[in-house]
């Protein structure tokens, strides 16, 4: 189809699932058609192995657009297969395509093109119920297409299932960024990823949606390595992968709403960038960016695009807007092993240190801080996730100092991005976080020595600290500020 | 959907906005000053002796007399700073503003000398290589429509993906050097393994009009632009090459 091919007729809505469940029989009908559909699709599966490359409408096929195992990361294939998009400013619209074509194959198995897909809203701050994974994809009845073995046994459990942790699913740090995407060079957080608009990119920072709650999402409900959740080349394969991203691109809207349509990146290289699916009727389809960025436009529109909570305003003078520039380097450690509890001093250089204190006394401009977890790598992470810490007391458990915690890594992507034969060449990822705010509580609580900051990094799984986060290693940890 | 507190404009002030191009301000900007230099030095030498390093008569029995070899390679050299600095500016950029402040300048100047070195140690064998065939028109022309069919190999293009991925260097010391200098070095290799095909003309004939265009060739690739995954090994690129080769060659036939 064409990019101008959108309904014609007013959106339909995508449902919160949770919202469904409270709803009752109309609600549950809607995940009962997403579970119909699915086994339709299964039954289009020539088998386990590669899918059918003429059954663009099967469950598997669909599933290796993302990636299966046995098929190299490419950006070639003919069939797009292993295609997804991470890491840069590419990973929120391809995977609205992606959502928007599967939908569409959804609904002609259905034969009915106003069933929508729903999302799972983990973000909500009051309400734990929602970080559990929906029911109808826990129960292990048989023949229950929604329900697999291959996620995490505790998120998974029927009767006493364990939640997403807060922290995981907090949209909040990624949703109070103001900017949609930076150049590579610079070393602020961004909400939707690094800039990549040559042949040659420079692999940088992920965007924070991406890694929180994106990729820990994907790592809760996996698990482990086994977890389908947990891998590029499996995660399609659960039909949960489709309601988080559901959401993740729920998450899109709402930051939309907040900061403006004017916030999305004007250039070209960006909005013309076209990417191509199958729709549901097996044909191709292809939309440029510059198409999809109204959801109404695509046919739908969200439950509920309010923030999870409010998000205060950033006022700057214009004079300050333009002084604007990529923050300074004020002090690095390198070559840290991850593997298990790690704290790593960074002495903050003494001139880059005056720099940084003379800006943050002129208190004119926005001066950020921020800790960069750079070249992370490692094939078999254990962990699903690493909490990141600054000036936590040596010995303490993390839980007692949420106010210290930087962010966290997921194991999300991790291995996919250390396989030498990636599109980074094994480069890894990195993480930048935004410290501002935990800064500030060390100076008004502690207090703030810039020539003693240490970054703990702790791996932990669901309920806790971990003693094995297997060959993780981080090339550099940073601080920033400017 | 409202917010309490600000309007969007309101909001959007406070963004740093997305970097458009590369400025020409700031690290990395050092690279095209020096290339513009290399460019004039190549430009007047070929000027002076029509690139021959014999400047009494570059011809012996109307075949064209290869230069000493430490005259070709210091060429060669000087050809790689005009023709490749500039492809390396957006590393060297990234590589500074991952340093301090106070050492952006010796991170993209020994990056910079990183990258000239392996292009001068790969001038160094087709210098030698090539020299029999110094000044041949229609061997540079052949060489050319090789190079268009080296442009389009899924090796190079694999390759040429990575060209920018530089790990973040130590920050003070020699570690911090040897870093620098790895990451130019790893660069200066990915770029000979990218461009040595369309290099090997230039080993062949010094002619600024021949580097311009080879220049244009490789710029072309590596222009921004909507859909980057594909901005590589462009159809109408290698057709371009191979014709500037053909070109090449007939006008060797011809005289």
């Amino acid at each position: 189809m064409s990019d101008g091919d959108a309904p014609a007729a007013g959106p339909r809505v995508r449902r919160d699932v949770q919202s469904l469940i409270a709803e009752g029989s109309a609600g549950l009908e809607v995940l009962a058609d997403y579970a119909d559909a699915v086994r339709s699709m299964r039954e289009l599966d020539a088998g386990p192995g590669a899918p059918d490359p003429d059954q663009p409408r099967s469950w598997r096929f669909q599933a290796a657009i993302h990636g299966l195992p046995g098929l190299r990361r490419s950006v070639d294939h003919p069939l797009g297969w292993a295609g997804c998009r991470h890491n840069s400013w590419f990973f929120l619209p391809w995977h609205r395509v992606y959502l928007y074509f599967f939908e569409r194959i959804v609904q002609s198995h259905l034969g009915d093109p106003t069933w929508s897909l729903p999302y799972w809203d983990y973000t909500k701050p009051d309400d734990p119920g929602s970080r559990i994974l929906p029911q109808p994809f826990r129960s292990p009845t048989t023949g229950n297409e929604l329900h697999t073995d291959r996620r995490d046994p505790q998120v998974n459990d029927a009767t006493a299932p364990v939640g997403l942790p807060w922290e995981d699913a907090d949209a909040m740090a990624a949703l109070r960024d103001p900017d949609f995407a930076l150049a590579p060079e610079d070393a602020a957080s961004s909400f939707g990823g690094g800039i990549f608009d040559d042949a040659i990119p420079v692999h940088d920072a992920l965007g924070l949606l991406e890694g929180t709650p994106h990729g820990l999402v994907h790592g809760d409900v996996g698990g482990g390595p086994n977890g389908w959740m947990s891998r590029f080349e499996t995660a399609a394969l659960d039909p949960i992968f489709w309601l988080h991203h559901a959401n993740i691109d729920r998450l899109w809207d709402v930051w939309i709403g907040v900061w403006g349509r004017d916030a999305l990146p004007a250039d070209p290289a960006w909005l013309d960038t076209e990417f191509t699916f199958f729709d549901g009727d097996g044909t191709r389809g292809s939309m440029t960016i510059g198409a999809v960025l109204d959801s109404a436009s695509l046919g739908y529109v969200y439950e509920s695009t309010a923030p999870p909570a409010p998000i205060p305003a950033v006022a700057v003078p214009e004079e300050a807007v333009a002084a604007v520039s990529s923050p300074d380097l004020l002090g690095a450690a390198t070559s840290v092993d991850l593997s298990t509890r790690t704290a790593v001093d960074i002495g903050l250089e003494e001139p880059a240190r005056a720099h940084a204190d003379a800006a943050l006394s002129a208190s004119a401009g926005p001066t950020r801080w921020f800790l960069r977890v750079e070249d992370i790598t490692g094939l078999n992470p254990a962990a699903p996730r690493y909490a990141v810490f600054l000036n936590l007391p040596a010995g303490r458990p993390p839980h007692v100092h949420p106010e210290l915690r930087a962010g966290t890594i997921g194991s999300f992507g991790i291995a996919e991005a250390s396989q030498r034969d990636s599109p980074s060449g094994g480069q890894g990822l990195t993480h930048v976080f935004d410290i501002t705010g935990v800064v500030s509580t060390l100076r008004a609580t502690v207090g703030w020595d810039a020539r003693a900051v240490t970054v703990t990094i702790v791996p932990m799984d669901l309920t806790g600290e971990v003693d094995d986060g297997g060959d993780v290693s981080a090339g550099r940890i940073s601080v920033y500020a400017g | 959907m409202s917010v309490p507190g600000a309007s969007a404009s309101t909001r959007a002030e406070g963004r740093r906005g997305p970097a458009r191009g590369l400025p020409w301000s700031g690290p990395g900007v050092s690279l095209i000053a020096v290339s513009a230099a290399a460019w004039a030095v190549s430009i007047a030498w070929y000027a002076r002796d029509g690139g021959t390093g014999h400047p009494a008569g570059h011809h012996a029995a109307g075949h064209p007399v290869a230069p000493p070899y430490t005259t070709a390679l210091a060429a060669w050299t000087v050809m790689a700073a005009a023709m490749m600095l500039p492809l390396a500016r957006k590393e060297a950029r990234w590589l500074a503003f991952r340093s301090l402040r106070s050492r952006r300048r010796a991170a993209v100047g020994v990056f910079a000398a990183a990258h000239l070195s392996v292009w001068a140690l790969a001038g160094a064998v087709a210098v030698a290589a090539l020299a029999p065939l110094h000044g041949d028109l229609l061997a540079a022309g052949a060489a050319l429509i090789g190079a268009a069919a080296w442009h389009g190999v899924p090796a190079r293009v694999r390759v040429l993906r990575r060209c920018a991925s530089t790990r973040a260097p130590a920050i003070r010391g020699w570690r911090a050097a040897a870093d620098w200098s790895r990451a130019g070095a790893v660069s200066g290799a990915r770029c000979v393994v990218t461009c040595w095909a369309l290099m090997v003309p230039m080993a062949l004939v010094h002619h600024p009009a021949l580097m311009a265009a080879t220049a244009l060739a490789v710029a072309a690739e590596r222009r921004r632009g909507p859909n980057p995954e594909r901005r590589a090994a462009r159809p109408r690129d290698i057709v371009g090459i191979a014709g500037a080769g053909t070109a090449l060659a007939l006008v060797a036939l011809a005289a």
